[in-house]
C-alpha cells in the first residue's frame, strides 16, 4: 500500500503538467461543491450554536391565513402552551424586532429578540459572559430593564470587556442595562436574520408604546419554541396540540376561527426542519438543491475531463502495463496502484478546492441582500464540510478513475508488447474517451440550457410594466415608534419631515408610503366590501399601502377615475381610500366605483369612501396575477414607520445623502434603515432568478469550457494517433480540405450526439425549475436552439484546430515504414 | 493518356538535399530518369541509397530541392498543395511497403477511397472497386477490416486500391518487403500480370529476384543513377 503510494507520487511528480492541469481542474469542480455546499450547511444543516440537544427542540406554530400551517403565535396563546403542553420540559417563546440600538453615539438598526424568561433555560445554553435572562428578570413595575448582548455586539461595541455587565444600552430610546453575553456564534432562533440583542419580553410595552401584543390575541408575532421531554415523541405532542387547540377554539372562538369558519391549527416541527421559516424553506430547499446539482454537474464534467487525460495516458502506458502484467503483477494490484493515483490526485484536487470554495463563499458572503432585517448567511468550514468534500474526493477519484485504470490493465492489451504493424481498428469514435465527451457535452448543455432560461426570465421580469416608475426614486425607512414617539409627536414630525424633504434641490416629488412595492410589500387588511358579498370561504383580505399626500405624482401611478389622496384627506374629514382597477372590476363589477365603501377595521366600520382609482401594479411579485388594492391616507391612520419615497430629478444618490441629512437635523437619534435607490432594491425581487442565472452561466461557461478541452483533447489526441493515416490518405489524393472535413465531421457528429443527449436531458430537467422562471416555458424553443448552435460551433471550432494540424501531415509518412 | 510509348516522367538534374540539425543529407543528386508509358521500371540499390525519396518525388508527395519534373510533358514545380493531391489521385497508385490500408474501414472502402476524393458517383465508384478486386483475386472479402487479413491479402487489397482509379503510373516501394516468398511472390505476379495489361509501374526492391520481373532496372547508388539496364522482361509490354 505504501510502496503505491511512493510510486503513485514518482508518477505525478514526473508529469507535472498532467497533475497540474487534474488538480486545477478538481479544485474548481470540487470548489463549487464546497462553496455551495458550506452555503446549506450554514442555513439549513448546522444546528444553533451553544444550543444543548437541538434535536429535542420543536417549533410550534398556530395556523393563520398567509402563512398556512406555520404562522406565528399570539402571548396569550403561548401562556396556554406554556402550562398545558406536557410533553415538553419547557416551552419558550420569542419575537425578533428590528430594534434601535445605540451604545453612546451613533444609533443602529439591528435585530433583536423579545424572549420569554425561560428562553435561554429552554436552549440549554450557557453565557460567554455574565448570566442570561432568567425567570429573575420579569421586572417590577419600574424595575430596571436588561438586556443580553451577542458575542459580535460585544466585540465591535464593548471591545470584548470582561466587565460589559452593568454597561447601558439604548434600545428605542430607552436605557437597558447589559447583564451578558450570549455565546459565540449564537445569531438568535429565526435563521438567516442575526439578533445581537434579547430583551425579556415583558419590556414591549417600552420599547413599542401602546402595543397589545402581550394582551392580544388577535396580535400574533410570537416564535414558539418547545423542548421535548427525554424520551417523549413529537408524535404524542401532536394529540396534546390537537386537543389545545380545539379548546383554544372552544373558548376564544372569535380569534380562533378561521375563514373557513374552522378553528385554527396547532403544529410541530423539528427545529432541524424548520430552521428557516417553513413558509421559505421549502423554497430555498428547492433552490439549494437545484445549484448543488448544478455543481455536482460541473465536477462530473471535471471528472469526464480528468478520465479522459487518464484514457490516454493509459493508452501511452500500455507497454508499461504490458510489461507488469507478463511480469507476473495481478490486474487487481496495478488496478490498485493505478487508483491510488487518482486517489493522491483527488486529495490534492480537494485541498486546492477547499481554497477555491473558501474563495467563492467569501465573494457570496460579501454580497448583502437589501433587505430590513440583518441577514447573516454564514458558511463555516465546519466538520460537515470538510466530511462532505472528503467523501466527495473519493467518489471523484472512482469516478475518473477506476474507468482509466480497468482500461489500463485489460489483459487484452498484452500485444502492447509487439510493434504493431497491422492496422487494428482503432473504434476511436464511441470508444470510453468518446462517450465521455458526449456525456459531457449533454452536462453541458443542461447547464447553458438553465443559464439560458434565467437570463431570459430576468429579460423578461425587466420588460414587466410594474405600474409605477422606479427610476430615481430614493427610500428611506424610519420607525418613529423605535424612538419613543407617540401619534400626536409622531404626526407632527412627518408634517415637518415632508416639508424638510421637499425643500431638498433636486427632490421632484416627495412622499411617505408604509409598504414598498415589489420590495417590502404589503400588508394585507380582512376588508368589508360594501355591496358585496364574499362566497363560502372567499378571502377579502385586501393587500393595502398606507400613502401621505403626493403618492401617486411621486411614483407616477396614474389616476384612472375621481382624484388622487391628498391633504384635503386629514384627520377629521370623512374617511377616504383609493382601489385600483382590478379591485373596482372585481368587487363592483359594471357599477360607478366612486362613493362606493369599504372597512378595513371589520363590520362596524368605520367606512371609508373610494375617492379615485388607481392603475394596477404589480406589488408582491412581477410575476403574480393582477391583485385588487388599496391605498389609506396616513392622516387618516397613523403609521409609526414609514418609508420616505423621494424622486429625484438626476442625482438619486445626491438627494438620498440629503434625504438622510434632513432626517437627522430633525432627531439625530433616529435611525434609518433600507435606504437606498429604488431600481437597485428592486433588483432583488428577481434576485433568485439573478443569482441563479450567474451561477449556471459561471458553472455552465466552465462546464462547456471543459467538455470543448476534452472534445480538443479527444480530436488532437486521435489526430495525433491517425497521423500515419492522413499522410496515406493524402498520398491517395485527398485535398487538404477533405481531410478538415472529415477530421470536423467526426467531431461535429461526436458533438451531436452530445447535444442530442443534452437536449432529452435539459427537456426532462429544466421543468424541475419551472417555479424560478419568469415568463418563459422551461422548454424555450430560442433558448434551446440558440445554446445548442453556440455549442455546436464551440465544437467545430475545437475540432477544427486539430483538423488543421491533420491537413499539414506530410504524406511522405506513408513510405516511412516504422 | 499520352501516347503509345510516349514520355510518362522525365526528371532532369533532380536533387533533393534533407537538412537536419545542420547535417546535410544529400538523398539524390542530379538524377536524370525517363519513364515511357508501358514501362516496367525496378529501383534498386543499397539501404539509404535514395530509392524512396525519389519515390516520393515521383509521386508528387515530396518537392525536389533542385531540378525539374514533367509528368505528361508538363512540369509539376508550379502546382498547389490541391493540384498536387488531384494529380496524385488521377495519375498515381501507390502501393507501399507497409501496405497502408485504413483500419477502420472495409476492404471495399479501402479501395473506393482514392474514388471518393475524385466526387465520383458511388454507381461508377462501385463498378470500379469491385473490377479492381476482381484483378487481385479478393471479392470475396469486401466487408473485411484489414485485421481481419493476411499481409499478403492486405497487399493485394492495396494493388486494388492503386489500380481502381486507372492511374498512369503505379509507383510501388518494396511492395513484398514484408510478406513471406510465397506471398511475395503473388504480389509480384500480380503486377506483372497488370503491366502486361498495359500499366505502366515504377517499383523500388532490393530484391535481385523481384527485379527480373522488371523490363528495366535503375540502380542508385549514394543518391545517383550509377547503371541502367534491361532486365529478362526487357521484351517489353505484351501486346
Ligand atoms: N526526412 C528526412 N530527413 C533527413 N534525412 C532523410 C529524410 N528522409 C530520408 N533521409 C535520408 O536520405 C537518405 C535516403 O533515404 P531513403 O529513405 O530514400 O533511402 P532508401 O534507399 O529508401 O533506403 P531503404 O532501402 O533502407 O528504404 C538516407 O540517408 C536517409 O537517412
Ligand atoms: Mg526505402
Amino acid at each position: 500500500m505504501l510502496s503505491d503510494l511512493r510510486h503513485a507520487l514518482r508518477s505525478l511528480r514526473s508529469n507535472p503538467g498532467f497533475t497540474l492541469v487534474v488538480v486545477v481542474t478538481l479544485a474548481l469542480g470540487i470548489g463549487g461543491n464546497g462553496a455551495v455546499f458550506s452555503l446549506i450547511n450554514g442555513l439549513l444543516l448546522r444546528p444553533p450554536a451553544g444550543v444543548a440537544e437541538p434535536e429535542r427542540l420543536v417549533n410550534i406554530y398556530t395556523s393563520d391565513f398567509s402563512s398556512g400551517d406555520f404562522g406565528t403565535s399570539s402571548y396569550p396563546d403561548y401562556e396556554a402552551m406554556a402550562v398545558e403542553l406536557s410533553a415538553f420540559e419547557a416551552v419558550a417563546a420569542h419575537d425578533v424586532r428590528l430594534l434601535s440600538v445605540s451604545t453612546g453615539e451613533q444609533g443602529e438598526m439591528l435585530a433583536g429578540e423579545l424572549v420569554t424568561p425561560n428562553y435561554f433555560a429552554t436552549l440549554g445554553m450557557a453565557p460567554a459572559a455574565g448570566r442570561l435572562i432568567g425567570a429573575e428578570d420579569a421586572p417590577a413595575p419600574g424595575g430596571e430593564a436588561v438586556a443580553v448582548i451577542s458575542h459580535r455586539l460585544w466585540a465591535t461595541r464593548f471591545g470584548s470587556d470582561p466587565a460589559v455587565t452593568g454597561r447601558g444600552l439604548r434600545i428605542n430610546g430607552r436605557e437597558f442595562m447589559v447583564i451578558g453575553v450570549a455565546p459565540a456564534g449564537f445569531n438568535g432562533m429565526m435563521r438567516p436574520i442575526a439578533s445581537d440583542v434579547w430583551l425579556p419580553i415583558t419590556v414591549e410595552p417600552l420599547i413599542s408604546p401602546g402595543s397589545d401584543d402581550l394582551t392580544s390575541m388577535r396580535s400574533r408575532s410570537l416564535m414558539v419554541l418547545g423542548r421535548l421531554r427525554p424520551g417523549a415523541s413529537l408524535a404524542a405532542t401532536q394529540d396534546q396540540l390537537a386537543a389545545l387547540a380545539r379548546r383554544r377554539f372552544e373558548q376564544f372562538r372569535d380569534s380562533w376561527v378561521t375563514v373557513r369558519g374552522e378553528g385554527r391549527r396547532l403544529t410541530a416541527v423539528p427545529e432541524p426542519e424548520s430552521r428557516l421559516p417553513p413558509q421559505i424553506g421549502g423554497a430555498a430547499v428547492g433552490f439549494a438543491a437545484m445549484l448543488m446539482a448544478v455543481v455536482v454537474l460541473v465536477l462530473l464534467i471535471a471528472c469526464a475531463n480528468i478520465a479522459n487525460l487518464m484514457l490516454a495516458r493509459a493508452a501511452r502506458r500500455r507497454r508499461e502495463v504490458a510489461v507488469r502484467l507478463s511480469l507476473g503483477a495481478s490486474r487487481g494490484r496495478l488496478v490498485r496502484g493505478l487508483l491510488t493515483e487518482s486517489l493522491v490526485l483527488a486529495a490534492a484536487g480537494a485541498g486546492a478546492g477547499v481554497l477555491v470554495a473558501r474563495w467563492l463563499t467569501d465573494a457570496i458572503l460579501r454580497f448583502r441582500p437589501p433587505v430590513a432585517a440583518p441577514i447573516q448567511l454564514e458558511a463555516p468550514l465546519d466538520w460537515r464540510v470538510v466530511a462532505f468534500l472528503a467523501g466527495l474526493a473519493v467518489v471523484a477519484a472512482l469516478a475518473f478513475g477506476l474507468l482509466p485504470a480497468l482500461q489500463a490493465s485489460r489483459p487484452s492489451v498484452v500485444p502492447g508488447l509487439k510493434g504493431e504493424l497491422a492496422a487494428g481498428r482503432t473504434g476511436r469514435r464511441f470508444g470510453p474517451r468518446g462517450l465521455l465527451v458526449i456525456g459531457q457535452l449533454a452536462v453541458s448543455l443542461l447547464l447553458l440550457v438553465g443559464a439560458g432560461l434565467f437570463l431570459r426570465s430576468l429579460s423578461r421580469a425587466q420588460a414587466v410594466n410594474p405600474g409605477f416608475d422606479a427610476g430615481n426614486v430614493v427610500v428611506a425607512t424610519l420607525d418613529l415608534g423605535s424612538n419613543g414617539y407617540d401619534e400626536a409627536r409622531g404626526a407632527v414630525f412627518y408634517r415637518a419631515l415632508l416639508e424638510r424633504l421637499r425643500a431638498i434641490p433636486g427632490a421632484q416629488g416627495v412622499t411617505l408610503a408604509s409598504a414598498v412595492p415589489l420590495v417590502d410589500c404589503c400588508g394585507r387588511r380582512g376588508t368589508r366590501i360594501e355591496g358585496y358579498t364574499a362566497r363560502e370561504g372567499e378571502s377579502t383580505e385586501i393587500n393595502w399601502n398606507v400613502v401621505a399626500p403626493d403618492y401617486f405624482r411621486t411614483m407616477r401611478v396614474q389616476v384612472r377615475q375621481g382624484r388622487a389622496l391628498d391633504e384635503r384627506d386629514r384627520a377629521g374629514a370623512p374617511l377616504a381610500v383609493m382601489v385600483n382597477e382590478v379591485f373596482a372590476r372585481r368587487y363592483w363589477p359594471g357599477q360607478d366605483p366612486l362613493g362606493k365603501r369599504v372597512s378595513i377595521t371589520g363590520p362596524d366600520g368605520p367606512y371609508r369612501e373610494v375617492v379615485g382609482i388607481v392603475q394596477d401594479g404589480k406589488y408582491r411579485s412581477l410575476g403574480e396575477e393582477p391583485l385588487p388594492f388599496l391605498f389609506v391616507p396616513l392622516l387618516q391612520n397613523y403609521r409609526s414607520s414609514m418609508t420616505m419615497h423621494v424622486r429625484a430629478a438626476t442625482d438619486p444618490a445626491g438627494v438620498l445623502r440629503a434625504v438622510r441629512s434632513a432626517v437627522g437635523e430633525l432627531d439625530p437619534n433616529l435611525p434609518l434603515y433600507n435606504h437606498t435607490i429604488l431600481t437597485e432594491a428592486l433588483a432583488v425581487a428577481v434576485l433568485p432568478q439573478r443569482i441563479a442565472a450567474m451561477l449556471l452561466a459561471a458553472f455552465g461557461g466552465l462546464g462547456v469550457a471543459l467538455a470543448v478541452l476534452g472534445l480538443y483533447g479527444l480530436t488532437a489526441y486521435g489526430v495525433a494517433q491517425r497521423t500515419r493515416e492522413f499522410g496515406i490518405r493524402t498520398a491517395l489524393g485527398a485535398e487538404p480540405r477533405d481531410i478538415a472535413v472529415m477530421v470536423v465531421r467526426e467531431g461535429v457528429a461526436l458533438a451531436g450526439v452530445g447535444l442530442g443527449v443534452g437536449f432529452l436531458l435539459a427537456g426532462a430537467v429544466t421543468r424541475l425549475a419551472t417555479r424560478f422562471l419568469f415568463g418563459v416555458s422551461a422548454l424555450d424553443p430560442a433558448t434551446f436552439v440558440t445554446v445548442g448552435v453556440v455549442l455546436l460551433g464551440a465544437t467545430a471550432v475545437a475540432s477544427y484546430i486539430p483538423a488543421r494540424r491533420a491537413t499539414r501531415v506530410d504524406p511522405v509518412v506513408a513510405l516511412r515504414y516504422e | 493518356m499520352t501516347a503509345q510509348n510516349g514520355s510518362l516522367i522525365k526528371l532532369a538534374g533532380v536533387t533533393k538535399v534533407f537538412y537536419t540539425e545542420d547535417v546535410e543529407t544529400h538523398a539524390l543528386s542530379g538524377i536524370e530518369l525517363e519513364i515511357r508509358e508501358g514501362d516496367y521500371v525496378a529501383i534498386a540499390g543499397p539501404s539509404g541509397c535514395g530509392k524512396t525519396t525519389l519515390l516520393s518525388i515521383l509521386g508528387l508527395l515530396d518537392t525536389p530541392t533542385r531540378g525539374e519534373y514533367f509528368l505528361d510533358n508538363q512540369p509539376v514545380a508550379s502546382l498547389t498543395a490541391t493540384q498536387r493531391a488531384g494529380v496524385r489521385n488521377r495519375e498515381i497508385g501507390f502501393i507501399f511497403q507497409a501496405f497502408n490500408l485504413i483500419g477502420d474501414l472495409t476492404v471495399y472502402e479501402n479501395v473506393e477511397l482514392p474514388l471518393t476524393y475524385r466526387k465520383m458517383p458511388s454507381g461508377e465508384r462501385k463498378k470500379r472497386v469491385m473490377a479492381a478486386l476482381e484483378k487481385v483475386g479478393m471479392t470475396h472479402r469486401v466487408k473485411h477490416y484489414p485485421a481481419q487479413l493476411s499481409g499478403g491479402q492486405q497487399q493485394r487489397v492495396a494493388v486494388a486500391r492503386a489500380v481502381g482509379g486507372d492511374p498512369a503510373i503505379l509507383l510501388a516501394d518494396e511492395p513484398t518487403g514484408n510478406l513471406d516468398s510465397v506471398n511475395g511472390k503473388a504480389v509480384m505476379d500480380l503486377l506483372r500480370a497488370l503491366h502486361q495489361e498495359g500499366s505502366t509501374i515504377c517499383m523500388v526492391t532490393h530484391d535481385p529476384r523481384y527485379e527480373e520481373y522488371a523490363a528495366r532496372s535503375v540502380h542508385l547508388f549514394d543518391g545517383k543513377v550509377v547503371s541502367e539496364e534491361v532486365g529478362k522482361a526487357g521484351a517489353g509490354p505484351a501486346t
